[in-house]
């Protein structure tokens, strides 16, 4: 199949080779030199490649938890007659499409000590909590989880909405006719109904925030300290800033499979619970 | 029938709320690039006139058109390739239920989760041995690989909604594999393609870093690639331009997504049903 | 049914993308003939003419390719690009040069992949050791311009390689230092500080007067590595010049007492507030434009500064002052600058305009380009008969500076690539508001254990 052919050639390929050099020591410059398994066991003593574990999983947390449960709130808010309601499903939507090099030259001013951010909080009277959020320990890698938040609720969001437009209306005036209301309505027939697009979400979800790159790579690249790394970023500076693609492409080995068990467990338990309900 | 109640008031007006908070750096990039500089740094002063110098500047220091056509080709390339062989596969996929066509669905799934970091160098190689580096088709093929695992996720998903009876028929009627495909298939597909290019098209859009990588020749380059080497040539004390030209950059997105928001909506609601 | 499909769905995809490789095959060979695609040569110059002086070249038509990752918008960089490409014009009417300018670090990682597949410019603009280390680079010692490289030029490290000249050294500079505002300091009666008290002191004087004492860009990571490495020097190495060697031997460790000492000094003014509240969040030009609007009293840069800040205060309209230069300390008083080398520019091994990349280099060596070029970039001379002058005072400070101590090494000479990216995060932790404790030094403790094989020690 065609298909597969450009997907073998252009991906897979290039991919099959980087797992012979994760195995070696390698520059870039030089041939590889084969070094066995050094690569793997000097993952475990990276700082950068730490950080980056705890900040993934932060992020993966996060995700699976507000991210989610926001996401299907708003899409029953959006399902919802509203007056304005193309505006609403058009604003909340509307960031994804904004590339990452714009979004990082607007948020960079945005929150910047002396950006508009700071500035609101002022005059709130919340002066004793501004600071440069995104250029301290504490508060860089949370802001830039709240931008993940920004880019990819809506998108979440609209998947949901579409599971929800997909619930045939007859089983709600059935239900009705039987006295359920409200909460009780959502939790017996709207949430079993939905179990299928909440697992494609939080499949999304969780592979996104496993992947979670290109913001803090342009935002903040991992500081200050190492306080924002996520894992792919320690592994992309560790090939491009540190030219050691033999240990990058080993930590990105150990990724694709951290990513692919993760994914196949989070996909066990949801399809297991759309049996259940 | 709850449904169609409408709302009170209040819900509406935090929504609205809420929907302008998202809003707000959208507006905030458009503001940006029409503020004239005397009030530029000052937060809470608003443009008062239409200060259009930025946009003069970085007209005359970006070759915008240019880079608008380079990211069209390799966009629309990429898509065009991406939902050609796709489509193809995504549909036998779903069609076929033999284990090994399984594992093939899987494996190109995997593309949705493998980190493509270790490959930069033989990518790299590889483009030198097909006489591909320095071209946009390049970046075609670059685009389409990356977005067939998607790509094939949806049509399989949406395949499953069709129903066989219509392929026996038709084949009966004496129609061929590929021109049943393509006559009767393919347009039943529709719904597909549309959320796979409105769900899709900002990667190849937005991706800053293979142009840069993979092109020498400027007159190649695409937008993303243009904005982050003209912030990198000092423009960083003078960012009205580049915010100019990040409103430029988007905007066709934008436009885009206006008039095809509700036909996307219209596709994820029916993939969802049968997938 | 299904092998059907396939193959015609391989058919369909091969004649597309025979098509579509057709015509970018044909756009490539217009717009950028590569080395190989270029025509027979017509009168190729023999190996021996670069001996001397370039000869008269020839009126071949070829286009060959410069890499460079710093040739912007600058006045100095404009003039030093179409210098080259006139000059060039007369030894070969008929060539094109065509450049190959990626800015910033992708410029690095799109290069490695060019050598690694044969594919990167004729003419090479690097930094760093390793591809001359990894034989990518032209032996160029028999060059015209080999024997008038100065002492700097002979010792830099950067282009020599056991004895062998690989490349054209674009001047020398020192690795940074501080420059301050002369009017802010004559305005409160400070005085150049001596000891890092006194530059404690003074900071604390500039922010009792309501002004910034010292305005960081870090969000460009270079920048906090210069300002943590030109503070390591007087520490490390004024009464040690072997104190790198011991560091690798493992004589000294890296959580040694004077590195701490340099980050606590960081931590202290950080919770002193000397630095600007957006250190971290503004890139280097920003935090220029602080110091040139007045709003900072001083900032650590490298030697372009003195010509950055006038072109930006005239860009920006803001009130002119002078600045003046000292260098970093330590708490006893002694100085040590660093002596580093600017970009260099060698030839491409695997080139097949071998000549013409080599007189490409000698076009750059020639005085009118190569002086013009280190006066925009404030850079000391490498060749002996060129001489830069500079009408601003402030030069003489730094050349004083310099001669009162200074070293070609510096601590990240003695680390791999991954121990001196470490020690900047040490540095933007600190200068986040952390509090510094030895344990922070631990990262830059396991690459030099991890990664030792890859460090080349300066000989």
């Amino acid at each position: 199949m065609p298909a597969l052919l450009i997907f073998g050639m252009f991906f897979y390929l290039p991919f099959l080779q980087s797992i012979y050099y994760s195995f070696t020591e390698w520059n870039a410059l030089k041939p590889p030199r084969f070094i066995g398994f050094d690569n793997y066991v000097n993952l475990l003593k990276d700082q950068r490649m730490k950080d980056g574990f705890f900040n993934t999983m932060k992020m993966v947390a996060f995700g699976v938890i507000v991210q989610n449960t926001l996401a299907l709130f708003l899409a029953v808010m959006l399902n919802k007659p509203f007056r304005t309601k193309a505006f609403l499903r058009t604003s909340l939507y509307l960031p994804i499409v904004i590339s990452l090099v714009v979004t990082s030259i607007i948020w960079g001013q945005l929150l910047n000590y002396e950006g508009l951010f700071n500035g609101i909080l002022i005059r709130l009277g919340l002066e004793s909590i501004i600071q440069d959020w995104l250029g301290t320990v504490q508060t860089s890698f949370p802001t830039i989880i709240l931008l993940t938040q920004w880019q990819g609720i809506g998108y979440c969001a609209i998947i949901y909405l579409a599971g929800l437009q997909s619930i045939p209306n007859d089983i709600y005036e059935a239900a009705e006719i039987e006295g359920a209301k409200g909460f009780t309505l959502f939790r017996t027939i709207t949430l079993p109904m939905l179990m299928t697009t909440v697992s494609v979400v939080l499949f999304l979800i969780v592979v996104g925030g496993l992947r979670l790159f290109e913001l803090p790579y342009i935002l903040t690249n991992g500081g200050p300290g190492t306080s924002s790394y996520t894992l792919f970023l320690a592994v992309y500076n560790a090939a491009f800033q540190n030219t050691q693609y033999g240990y990058a492409t080993a930590a990105s080995i150990v990724l694709a499979f951290f990513i692919i068990i993760v994914a196949i467990v989070q996909l066990r338990i949801t399809s297991k619970r759309e049996v259940e309900l | 029938m709850g449904q169609l109640r409408k709302p009170p008031l209040l819900i509406e007006a935090l929504m609205l709320l809420l929907a302008l908070l998202f809003l707000l750096p959208v507006c905030y990039l458009l503001m940006m690039s029409i503020k004239q500089p005397a009030i530029f740094y000052d937060p809470f002063k608003l443009p008062n006139q239409l200060y259009l110098e930025y946009y003069k500047a970085a007209f005359q220091d970006v070759a915008f058109f240019r880079g608008l056509g380079n990211t069209l080709y390799v966009t629309l390339g990429g898509l065009v390739l991406t939902i050609l062989v796709a489509s193809m596969s995504g549909f036998v996929l779903a069609r076929m239920n033999q284990r090994f066509f399984r594992y093939v669905f899987l494996f190109i799934l995997s593309g949705l989760i493998i980190p493509t970091v270790g490959s930069l160098i033989p990518m790299f190689k590889l483009a030198i041995a097909l006489e591909l580096i320095n071209t946009r088709t390049l970046l075609v093929f670059m685009a389409a690989a990356a977005g067939i695992p998607m790509a094939t996720f949806l049509y399989s998903a949406f395949t499953k909604s069709i129903p066989r009876e219509l392929e026996e028929s038709a084949a009966i009627d004496g129609c061929g594999r590929l021109r049943l495909f393509w006559m009767i298939i393919f347009p039943l597909l529709m719904p597909a393609t549309g959320t796979f290019v409105i769900t899709n098209i900002y990667a190849a859009w937005n991706d800053f870093v293979t142009p840069l990588i993979f092109l020498n020749d400027p007159s190649k380059m695409t937008l993303m690639p243009q904005i982050v080497q003209f912030m990198a040539n000092k423009q960083s004390i003078n960012l009205g331009p580049v915010f100019a030209l990040s409103v430029l950059s988007v905007l066709p997105l934008v436009v885009l997504f206006l008039f095809t928001q509700k036909y996307m909506l219209k596709g994820l609601v029916m993939g969802s049903v049968k997938g | 049914m299904k092998s059907s499909k396939a193959w015609m769905g391989l058919m369909l995809i091969l004649c597309f993308g025979l098509v579509l490789s057709a015509c970018g095959g044909n756009k490539n060979n217009n717009a950028s003939p590569s080395p190989s695609a270029s025509e027979a040569p017509a009168a190729s110059p023999s190996e021996s003419a670069s001996e001397e002086a370039p000869k008269a070249g020839s009126d071949k038509a070829f286009t060959i390719r410069v890499g460079a990752w710093f040739i912007d918008d600058r006045s100095y960089q404009v003039a030093f690009k179409q210098g080259i490409e006139d000059k060039y014009k007369e030894l070969y009417p008929n060539a094109k040069i065509q450049w190959d300018i990626t800015l910033g670090l992708p410029y690095f990682d799109k290069l490695k992949a060019q050598l690694a597949s044969r594919s990167a410019p004729d003419v090479i603009f690097y930094q760093n050791q390793e591809y001359v280390v990894d034989g990518y680079l032209e032996d160029l010692s028999n060059e015209p311009w080999v024997a008038r490289l100065n002492e700097a030029g002979q010792t830099d490290l950067q282009t020599h390689f056991q004895g062998k000249t690989y490349a054209l050294p674009m001047g020398g500079s020192i690795g940074g230092g501080v420059w301050y505002n002369k009017k802010i300091f004559a305005d409160l009666g400070l005085q150049p500080p001596k000891t890092t008290q006194e530059f404690m002191d003074v900071a604390e004087a500039i922010k009792q007067a309501g002004i910034t004492p010292i305005a960081l860009g870090f969000k460009d990571a270079w920048t906090a590595q210069m300002f943590a490495t030109n503070w390591l020097q007087p520490y490390l190495f004024s009464e040690d010049p072997d104190f790198g060697l011991k560091i690798y031997n493992g004589e000294k460790k890296l959580d040694d007492p004077l590195i701490q000492e340099v980050f606590l000094n960081f931590q202290k003014m950080k919770e002193n507030d000397y630095f600007n509240k957006n250190a971290l969040s503004i890139d280097w030009p920003q935090s220029a434009q602080l110091f040139a609007k007045g709003e900072a009293a001083m900032i650590i840069q490298g030697p372009w500064m003195p010509g950055a800040n006038k072109e930006n205060i005239a860009n920006g309209g803001f009130e002119s002052f002078d600045i003046g230069f000292f260098p970093l300390m330590d708490d006893k008083g002694n100085t040590a600058m660093i002596i580093g080398s600017n970009e260099a520019l060698g030839v491409n091994a695997q080139t097949e305009l071998m000549q013409e990349a080599k007189d490409l280099v000698n076009v750059v060596a020639s005085p009118e380009l190569y002086g013009p070029y280190l006066v925009g970039g404030g850079a000391l001379t490498m060749l002996s008969d060129v001489s830069v002058t500079y009408d601003d005072p402030v030069v003489s400070e730094v050349q004083e500076a310099v001669s009162k101590k200074s070293l070609p090494v510096r601590l990240e000479s003695y680390l791999p690539t991954s121990g001196a990216n470490a020690l900047i995060d040490v540095t933007t932790k600190v200068v986040s508001g952390v509090k510094f404790t030895p344990a922070d030094l631990k990262p830059m403790i396991d690459s030099l254990e991890r990664d030792k094989a890859t460090v080349t020690l300066p000989e």
